[in-house]
Formats: C-alpha cells, sequence, structure tokens
C-alpha cells in the first residue's frame, strides 16, 4: 500500500488501511512515548490516543511533509501535553513542596527500564532517562529523537521546523546539561 | 575524576543501541474497535454520507427539473403549432362565413 493509499483509506475509514497504518508506525509511536512519558503503561496508551486521532484528524492532513512527519509531530504533541498536565497536577497538589523542594530531587524520581535498552546498559539508562526529563522541552525533543529514533539532525530540524544549526545547538546544550547532571549525580553517589 | 568522566561518557551513550519495542497485532484490533465506536469518527462518518445524499438530491432535482422543462417546452410548442393551423383553417372554412 503506497502512502497516497494509505491516507485515502484512512480518511475513508477502511478497516485495512488502519491495521496497516499501525503496523508501519506503532513501533515509532511507542518509541517516542516511551522517552517522552517514562512509563511502560502510559506510553501503550499513548499509541491507542494517536492512533484514534490519526483517524480522527487525517482529513487536515494537507500532505506539506510526509505522514511519517505528521505522525511524529502529533506523537510529540501528545506526549508534551500529557506532561504538561501530570506537571499541572503536581504543582496543585498539597504536597508539591516537599516532594520537589530541591534540584537534586529528579535523582529519586521512580526508575524506567526502557524496553528496548541492552542489558549491559539498563543501569545506565535509568540515570541518563531521569536526567533528560530534566531538559527543556526542545532540548528533550531533539536529544530523544536523535538517540532514541536515531534520526539525524536534518530529519529533525524538519520535524520540528527549524534549521540544522538551531538542532545542533539544542543537541549541544542538552549534553552539556546532562554532563552536568550526571556529574552531580555520580559524585553524590561517591560520597 | 577521570573515573566519573568515563562513567558519564557511557551512560550518554546508554541509548545508542535501543531495539525500537513492537506491539502485539490484537492491539490493533482492540484500539479499532474503540476507535469506530467514537461518537466523533461516527459523526464523520454519518456527515460524509448526508453530504453525498445532499449533493446525490442536488444534482437529482436539477436532472429532473431539467426534464420536466424540456417536455413542457415541447408540449407548449406542438400547441402553438396546431393552434396556428387551426386558425389558418378556420380562416378559409369558416362556416359563419358567407360564400
Amino acid at each position: 500500500m503506497t502512502e497516497e493509499e494509505l491516507i485515502e483509506g484512512l480518511i475513508n475509514k477502511s478497516e485495512k488501511a488502519f491495521k496497516q497504518a499501525f503496523k508501519d508506525y506503532s513501533s515509532m509511536i511507542l518509541n517516542i512515548s516511551l522517552g517522552f512519558l517514562q512509563n511502560q503503561e502510559e506510553a501503550e496508551d499513548m499509541v491507542q490516543e494517536v492512533m484514534i486521532e490519526l483517524l480522527k484528524s487525517i482529513s487536515k492532513f494537507k500532505g506539506e511533509s510526509s505522514l511519517k512527519t505528521w505522525i511524529y509531530r502529533l506523537t510529540i504533541s501528545k506526549c508534551l501535553d500529557s506532561i504538561r498536565a501530570k506537571k499541572r497536577l503536581k504543582r496543585g497538589s498539597m504536597f508539591s513542596f516537599i516532594s520537589f523542594k530541591n534540584e537534586e530531587s529528579w535523582m529519586h524520581q521512580p526508575d524506567f527500564s526502557h524496553p528496548g535498552v541492552i542489558l549491559e546498559n539498563k543501569e545506565r539508562a535509568v540515570v541518563l532517562f531521569k536526567a533528560i526529563d530534566q531538559l527543556s522541552e526542545n532540548q528533550k525533543i531533539a536529544f530523544t529523537l536523535n538517540k532514541l529514533e536515531g534520526l539525524s539532525y536534518k530529519e529533525i530540524a524538519e520535524l520540528m521546523e527549524s534549521s540544522v544549526s538551531s538542532v545542533e545547538s539544542l543537541i549541544h546544550r542538552a549534553k552539556k546539561k546532562l554532563q552536568t547532571l550526571l556529574r552531580d549525580f555520580y559524585e553524590s553517589d561517591r560520597k | 575524576m577521570e573515573n566519573i568522566e568515563e562513567n558519564i561518557q557511557k551512560t550518554l551513550n546508554s541509548l545508542d543501541s535501543v531495539e525500537k519495542p513492537s506491539l502485539s497485532p490484537l492491539m490493533a484490533d482492540r484500539i479499532w474497535k474503540i476507535a469506530i465506536s467514537d461518537s466523533k469518527i461516527r459523526l464523520e462518518e454519518t456527515w460524509d454520507l448526508r453530504k453525498k445524499m445532499v449533493w446525490l438530491t442536488g444534482i437529482a432535482t436539477v436532472v429532473i427539473l431539467n426534464i420536466a422543462f424540456l417536455s413542457w417546452n415541447s408540449l407548449e410548442n406542438k400547441k402553438t403549432n396546431s393552434s396556428n393551423e387551426m386558425s389558418l383553417t378556420s380562416l378559409y372554412f369558416d362556416s359563419e362565413i358567407d360564400y
């Protein structure tokens, strides 16, 4: 099935097209959601949410980018919405000042183990995910897409509708911040 | 210090060879069922069908009106022709004319 046929099928609410889209894109949606939400169940729910949204909004797809890019954007925007909603909930909670009163609290966040990480890297990846969570939204998008999805700077720039140089700068700053956070972590671990 | 730097670098590279996780095709069935039971999607489908019906009704009405007008027009023409003929004949063979 070509991309045009797939889009046509999705517009006509064809089950065959929907299942083809699931086969082609669900793994990508799950991988990104895992990176952003850092929770297996929430990431699986996100796959469902994005696939339903895809069916609802496909008529709005203008073909200015590829369907894959459009689904990437849809997934990232849904994940960020979910993170923002969770943050609002935490801020609003009565005990937020107790649990998030200092900057080092990121180390004490719940562990997340990405199912696709190889065994020997599992422990390190748990620490890295906690640190990634401390990055700004744009740094997180650029770094996650580069590391987890293996996208090139050019692909990330197209997806974020910015220039390659700004993506390079985002990833550079993200790495710098991660290095600082990890240094603090390993130094405090040593003490 | 060297050990820490090495640790940092290894940690930063720990996501380099991540395998993409996959989902069971059964999940596709489950999501499809949820999707088609979604009222907004059903509404959109109904709306599409309604739009098609409106177009079909509109085109059918135009065609019917067109046929009706053509047949009315041809009937009128026939009437006019025959009345013209009558008037001609009545002019020459009118019984009231005194020969």
